[in-house]
């Protein structure tokens, strides 16, 4: 064919009969900006949205197990609401929990909004215009958003948009908890829900105005390894400890070290959230750990300053740094700690007052001076501090400091984790410290212990002393945050997910509050990477799952690829990021099965929760925004299984255990019975074991095809034999079809079912929930 | 203090009763506490049931055996029908024996609560359930959710941590005092 040129003439391009004027196309798409901008209002329809949750909490329903018989929020109280009794404004011991729910799915939701509008407000103010930038593998960029709201965000205005409108939904989710307002427990329980996926859309917004304003990585799978642990921080160099979660402090912290040419001498290190993005930011950071070491790095006395912003921060945090002598700069309204407020004094004369003991810290609001003051003061403490440190408390050995112990047990009785103290302690006096130094890893960290002795023994000292080996070599890699799956990663495995050849995605999420310590949710992590599930994880799950090593020596991250696929195991970053493990179920209902997002949350919900695999463990779920997390995944029909400790939360979400599942088929509109998948929505499991098992079970779908029914069946019945010692006893539920029994068994299996007169059913072509 | 009592056959006496009859975790402070429940009176209340129900929890898998053999005494000595819960079959199993049902803890309680559960066998619902074996916090709940929604059920806890939202609980007792206990509530059984 001979090559002929498109003629031009003003900006025009003609091909084969199409003409297209580049200026027809500007003024199109500016119009279409304009009208995006315009015409869509950020809004959510609530009423619909109660209807989804009216139904599903109709399969799903709520089981209380309250932590408190009583009410004493208002002066009529305290009423005794105990056997379901009423109190003064009428509100029974039922409606009560569902009422706590609400509020503490609110507080977790509040606290991501107020995190997501500091980053907007950034955001906004660096140019409220600003395009926002995403990857260009991901056209998908804000799967939640666009579900709930019907809006795409493209500018710093719209996210403010979205975020107004979630402030707006959480003020009537509050005000509904008020007394006299709200009074049916389902009602209670659909806003709860509301306001878990209200905690989801600001968990989006905050990523999506952090990747922009600190140029965050957008989904690249391989990202670097990051040192992480106790002993990788070189104490030697000035320390600079940042607590909380927001990347604002110690993204100008870095900088200010950077261009002073400072970095390399200084030890700039994480813990919590605020871990992870400083990692993202700067692979030089180094990341302590979770929530969990809070207290014993603080009380090691190894920081030469701390720096605070937002978030799991321990409310004594001023005293716990003024015993060891370690000023303080808090940098949020949020948590000011009662200290002055230095944001309009010069670097110099703030760092001048903490020297000369003026204070114990300030708060600084403005960013720049916080990284200046930082880098400053944390170089004339360390230079003060190589003189003997002037702690209050001067180090003791163990063994003075274990003589006082009268062996009355109060220390053990309040340990979260139950730990036996007693017996350590009793052990260590007679110079045996190795129950003591096991105890790393197992304590949460809380330090009631420290609280209940009476001889003010400092046992989360103790324990570090003890495992001071353990500690020194205690560095671990992690992948840094990766943020956001992409859309070519979704496309190459919605199929195998849906039809369940992939046999699930298990998402870790939430806090260290473990029962038997940090190594189970490892554990559980590679238990199912070594089946091919994929693993996707956020926040402190993200670093505590770093915190192993094989055989060989190697943590989880150097074993598995980042990749969202066949065993991979991802981390998306810190809590924040939980937004993408929902959004990567959302894709795939949109990418894979073509689910029209905009304002379509029922049908995308229905779909997830009667189609994809997915599972949530929050295995050490301790906070309100854990809760809410795991409260917003339940709508978008995601099940989350909790460690013990969450049944504290007072609420799960329970179906019916015993018998099969009325559904609907969308495409003859017929009732079909099947299978109890997922079985549950918000369940508080016993052991290791059982959420072993149980996390296998919940990434059924009655929309599993036989040979992909077959390779989810073979996982449980593989697992449940190892972690119970027995085949499962609720096998008939599952498999519809001979051709479903997994090889191995058949024989002991198609037995069994025989005995209970089973039947092969088939299975329903789209199955739905929604029975109207 | 913990250790500071005796018990003569059924009757106890405390040298700090308060202390050891309070919540393991003295926090958990409920408006109505169990009554401490000694062997002689747990073995009556047992002996009592028309229709008892018997949790043994995941903590078998972690505690010294000797808690699991007594558990399966207990158990063999009475019409009981046995729900291993959290993976304590792997126990169980050491002895060879075969709990009647494996389902978590909150999936029983859930059941158990609703007064029109057909049980296991379909004969209806039990009136008392034995605990023990069940983690201290996850426990405290599930007994928080049968004594204030589940009026038709009774609960006793064997565990060796006094349980405030039980109906009947073992007080705070030392490991060796637990086996006693245990092993005084088998004879009693006879």
């Amino acid at each position: 064919m001979p090559k002929t040129e498109p003629k031009r003439e003003n900006d025009s391009v003609i091909i084969k009969g199409l003409d297209l004027d580049f200026k027809d196309i500007d003024v199109y798409l500016k119009e279409k900006q304009k009208v995006n901008s315009v015409q869509k209002n950020v809004s959510l329809n609530y009423p619909e949205l109660r209807e989804w949750d009216l139904n599903l909490l109709s399969y799903f329903k709520p089981f209380y197990a309250p932590l408190c018989d009583m009410c004493c929020m208002c002066t009529y109280g305290k009423c005794d609401l105990s056997n379901n009794k009423k109190g003064a404004c009428g509100i029974n011991l039922e409606k009560q929990q569902s009422r706590i729910a609400l509020l503490t799915s609110c507080i977790g939701a509040s606290t991501h909004a107020a995190h997501a509008r500091d980053l907007v407000d950034r955001l906004l103010e660096k140019n409220s215009n600003l395009e926002l930038k995403y990857s260009n593998l991901i056209d998908l960029t804000s799967p939640i958003t666009t579900t709930l709201t019907g809006i795409t965000p493209r500018t710093a205005n719209e996210l403010d948009e979205v975020m107004s409108c979630v402030e707006k939904e959480l003020t009537n989710l509050m005000a509904s908890a008020h007394t006299g307002q709200e009074g049916a427990h389902l009602d209670f329980e659909s806003k709860a829900l509301h306001a878990g996926v209200m905690d989801h859309l600001a968990l989006e917004v905050a990523e999506i105005a952090q990747i922009n304003l600190y140029d965050l990585d957008k989904g690249e799978s391989n990202t670097p390894l990051l040192e992480i642990g106790m002993g990788v921080v070189d104490s030697e160099k000035p320390v600079i400890l940042c607590i909380g979660h927001s990347i604002a402090p110690s993204s100008k912290i870095i900088d200010y070290a950077d261009e002073k040419e400072l970095l390399e001498g200084l030890e700039i290190c994480g813990l919590c959230c605020t871990a992870i993005e400083q990692g993202r930011y700067s692979p030089k950071s180094k990341i302590v750990g979770s929530i969990s070491r809070q207290l014993m790095f603080i009380r090691a006395g190894i920081p030469d300053l701390v720096v605070l912003d937002e978030q799991c921060i321990r409310a004594d945090i001023l005293e716990l740094c003024a015993e060891r002598n370690i000023p303080i700069i808090a940098t949020s309204d949020k948590c000011s700690l009662g200290l002055p407020d230095r944001t309009r004094e010069s670097p110099q004369k703030i760092v001048s007052e903490i020297m000369n003991g003026d204070s114990p810290g300030v708060l600084i609001r403005d960013m720049d001076k916080v990284g200046k003051v930082a880098v400053d003061l944390a170089l004339k403490v360390k230079a003060r501090t190589l003189t003997p440190r002037e702690n209050s408390l001067q180090e003791e050995d163990l063994e003075t400091l274990i003589k006082d112990c009268v062996e009355c047990g109060q220390c053990e009785r309040v340990c979260s984790a139950m730990l036996p103290i007693t017996t350590s302690l009793s052990e260590a006096k007679n110079g045996d410290t190795s129950l003591l130094a096991s105890f790393y890893g197992k304590c949460v960290g809380c330090g009631k212990c420290m609280e209940a002795c009476s001889e003010n023994i400092p046992l989360i000292d103790l324990i570090r002393m003890a495992a001071e080996e353990k500690i020194a070599s205690e560095k671990y890699l992690i992948r840094s945050g990766r943020g956001p799956v992409q859309d070519v990663e979704i496309r190459k495995v919605g199929a195998p997910i849906v039809f369940g050849d992939i046999p699930g995605v298990i998402a870790l999420a939430a806090c260290s509050n473990y029962d038997k310590g940090e190594e189970e949710i490892a554990l559980i992590a590679e238990e199912y990477l070594k089946r091919g599930y994929i693993v996707v994880a956020a926040g402190c799950a993200a670093m505590d799952i770093a915190l192993y090593k094989d055989e060989e020596g190697k943590t989880l991250y150097e074993k598995y690829p980042g990749d969202f696929d066949k065993g991979g195991l991802l981390n998306l970053g810190p809590c924040v990021a939980n937004a993408h493990a929902i959004g990567s179920a959302i894709k795939i209902a949109n990418i894979f099965a073509k689910v029209p997002l905009e304002n379509n949350f029922t049908e995308v919900a229905d779909y997830i929760v009667n189609r994809i695999g997915v599972c949530v463990i929050a295995w050490g779920a301790m906070s309100q925004k854990a809760f809410a997390i795991a409260t917003g995944a339940n709508r978008w029909g995601i099940p989350a299984i909790l460690g013990p400790q969450a049944s504290k939360y007072r609420r799960l979400y329970l179906g019916n255990d015993l018998e099969p599942r009325n559904i609907k088929d969308q495409r003859d509109q017929s009732k079909v019975m099947c299978e109890p998948a997922p079985l549950h929505l918000a369940y508080s499991a016993e052991s290791m074991n059982e959420c072993m098992t149980l996390a296998a079970k919940l990434c059924i779908r009655p929309n599993d095809t036989p040979r992909g029914r077959m390779i989810k069946l073979s996982n449980y019945i593989d697992i449940y034999k190892k972690y119970y010692g027995t085949l499962p006893s609720d096998l008939h539920l599952y498999i519809r079809d001979e051709k479903e029994i997994p090889f191995k068994e058949k024989d002991e299996i198609l037995k069994k079912l025989k005995e209970m007169n089973w039947k092969p059913r088939k299975s329903p072509h789209e199955p739905s929930i929604c029975m109207g | 203090m913990i250790n500071h009592y005796i018990v003569v056959s059924h009757i106890i006496h405390y040298k700090d009763i308060g202390d050891i009859m309070l919540a393991w975790n003295p926090a958990l402070i409920s408006v109505n506490q169990a009554r401490i429940w000694p062997p002689k009176m747990a073995a009556l209340t047992i002996k009592q049931s028309k229709r008892p129900l018997f949790i043994m929890g995941s903590l078998l898998n972690i505690i010294p055996e000797k808690i699991t053999e007594k558990s399966i005494k207990i158990a063999k000595k009475i019409n009981v029908t046995v729900v291993a819960t959290g993976g304590s079959n792997l126990a169980l199993d050491k002895y060879e024996f075969k709990p009647d049902h494996t389902m978590g803890v909150v999936e029983i309680i859930n059941n158990l609560k609703n007064p029109d559960w057909k049980g296991f066998d379909g004969k209806g619902n039990y009136d008392l359930v034995l605990f023990i074996g069940v983690p201290y916090y996850l426990g405290s709940q599930g007994l928080s959710t049968l004594k204030n929604f589940a009026p038709h059920i009774k609960t006793l806890t064997l565990c060796r941590f006094m349980h405030p939202n039980a109906d009947m609980s073992y007080p705070n007792i030392s490991y060796d005092e637990w086996v006693d206990w245990l092993s005084k509530l088998i004879d009693y059984l006879d």
